[in-house]
C-alpha cells in the first residue's frame, strides 16, 4: 500500500482533519508527486461515482410481490414476543428479588441496632463493625453480584436473538 | 406532484395492512440490492434470485426493522448475509472467498485486449469489468461507498466489521481495482479515466 495514496484517498473521502486536510492541499499544490497522484484518484473517484446501477427483469417486481402474496401479514416487534415468556420472566426477577430480601433481613443482627446509644447519637465505627458489615450485609452483595450476572446474562441472550431475527 | 412516502412511512403502511405498499419499497432499492447480489453471484439469474429472496426475508422480518438504522442500511445487511450463504452453499467458504486464486480465471479470461479495446468500450465497462475481477468483499464494500451512499460505519454494521476495519479494506479495495484496471487496459488507464 502506498501511503501517499492513502492519505490522498483521506483527503479526497474527508476522513481526515482539518489541519491534515491543509497541509495535503498545500502538498497537491507544491509537490508534483502528489499532484499527479491526486489527479489519477479523483479521476478513478469519478468513474465510480459515476458508475451504473446494474438493473434485474422487468418483472422483479411482480416476482417479488407474487412471493409476498403468499406470506402472511408482517407481525411487529411486540407481537412478536409471547407475552408469557414475559410474564414468566417478570416473576422471576419477583421471586429473586423478594428471596434476596428474605434472606437479608433474616441475616440482620436486629439486636445491634436496638443497642444503639440512648441519647441516639450514632457512632459510624461502631454500626460498621456490629451492623453494616455483618454477614447479612455481605450475603445481600452476593446476591445483588448475582443478579447483576443474570442481567447481564439476559441482555445478551436478547441481543443474540434480535440478530436470529433478521 | 406529491412528495414521495419515505421508508419508513411505507413500512407503516405495510405493517398496518397495506401489503401492496411493499411494492414501492421493492423498486426503490430493487437496483441497489440487484447490484449487490450481482458482484457476489457474478451471474444474473441467481443474482436476481438472491435478490427476489432478500426482499422476501425483509418483508417477513420487517417487524422486527428497528429504526434506528437506515432502512437501506438493514437491508444490505440481509443481502450481505444472504449471498455469504449462497457462495458458502457453492462450496466457496469464507478462507476461499479471500483466496485471490478463486478469481485468477475470470481475470485472464477478461483480460484479452482484443476483446475490450479501448475504441470500443466506454470506461465505465472497464471499471465495472475491473468491480467484476475484484474479490467478493472488495466489491462489497466499493458498492456501498460508492452506490449504497453508506458511512463507513454503516458499511461495518452491514459487514459486521469494525469501522475502522472498513476505511482499511476500502483503501485496500481501491489499491486491486487500480490494478486490475492497469492489467485490463496496459497502461492506458491515465487515458482512458
Amino acid at each position: 500500500m502506498n501511503p501517499i495514496e492513502d492519505r490522498i484517498w483521506d483527503y479526497i473521502d474527508g476522513f481526515c482533519s482539518l489541519e491534515e486536510q491543509e497541509t495535503i492541499s498545500q502538498l497537491i499544490v507544491h509537490d508534483p508527486v502528489y499532484r499527479d497522484k491526486y489527479e489519477e484518484l479523483i479521476a478513478l473517484q469519478q468513474s465510480l461515482t459515476q458508475l451504473e446501477l446494474d438493473e434485474p427483469s422487468m418483472a422483479f417486481t411482480n416476482k417479488v410481490m407474487d412471493k409476498i402474496a403468499l406470506q402472511s401479514q408482517p407481525l411487529t416487534a411486540k407481537s412478536l414476543i409471547d407475552k408469557r415468556i414475559i410474564y414468566g420472566i417478570s416473576a422471576l426477577f419477583g421471586f429473586m428479588l423478594l428471596a434476596c430480601l428474605i434472606v437479608l433481613l433474616k441475616e440482620i443482627n436486629w439486636s445491634a441496632a436496638i443497642a444503639l446509644p440512648e441519647n441516639l447519637t450514632v457512632n459510624y465505627n461502631q454500626i460498621g463493625s456490629k451492623f453494616v458489615l455483618s454477614s447479612g450485609i455481605k450475603t445481600g452483595l452476593m446476591y445483588s453480584f448475582f443478579m447483576f450476572d443474570i442481567v447481564a446474562g439476559l441482555m445478551i441472550l436478547d441481543k443474540y436473538l434480535r440478530k436470529r431475527l433478521v | 406532484m406529491h412528495n414521495k412516502s419515505s421508508d419508513i412511512e411505507i413500512i407503516d403502511a405495510v405493517l398496518g395492512g397495506n401489503q401492496l405498499a411493499y411494492a414501492d419499497l421493492v423498486k426503490r432499492h430493487q437496483r441497489y440490492i440487484f447490484t449487490l447480489a450481482l458482484r457476489f453471484t457474478r451471474n444474473r439469474e441467481n443474482a436476481e434470485e438472491i435478490s427476489q429472496d432478500v426482499f422476501v426475508k425483509a418483508y417477513r422480518s420487517l417487524g422486527s426493522y428497528q429504526r434506528s438504522a437506515k432502512f437501506s442500511t438493514w437491508l444490505y445487511t440481509i443481502v450481505y448475509h444472504t449471498s455469504m450463504t449462497y457462495l458458502r452453499k457453492k462450496r466457496l467458504d469464507t478462507s476461499s472467498i479471500d483466496d485471490e486464486e478463486t478469481m485468477i480465471q475470470l481475470e485472464s479470461h477478461s483480460s484479452g485486449s482484443d476483446v475490450y479495446s479501448a475504441e470500443k468500450k466506454s470506461r465505465t465497462f472497464y471499471v465495472n469489468k475491473a468491480i467484476e475481477m475484484l474479490l467478493p468483499d472488495d466489491a462489497t464494500i466499493i458498492n456501498l461507498f460508492y452506490h449504497g451512499e453508506q458511512s463507513l460505519e454503516e458499511i461495518a454494521v452491514v459487514m459486521g466489521m469494525e469501522a475502522n476495519t472498513v476505511k482499511v479494506k476500502l483503501h485496500r479495495a481501491r489499491h486491486r481495482l487500480k490494478e486490475k484496471l492497469e492489467r485490463l487496459l496496459k497502461g492506458e488507464v491515465k487515458e482512458l479515466l
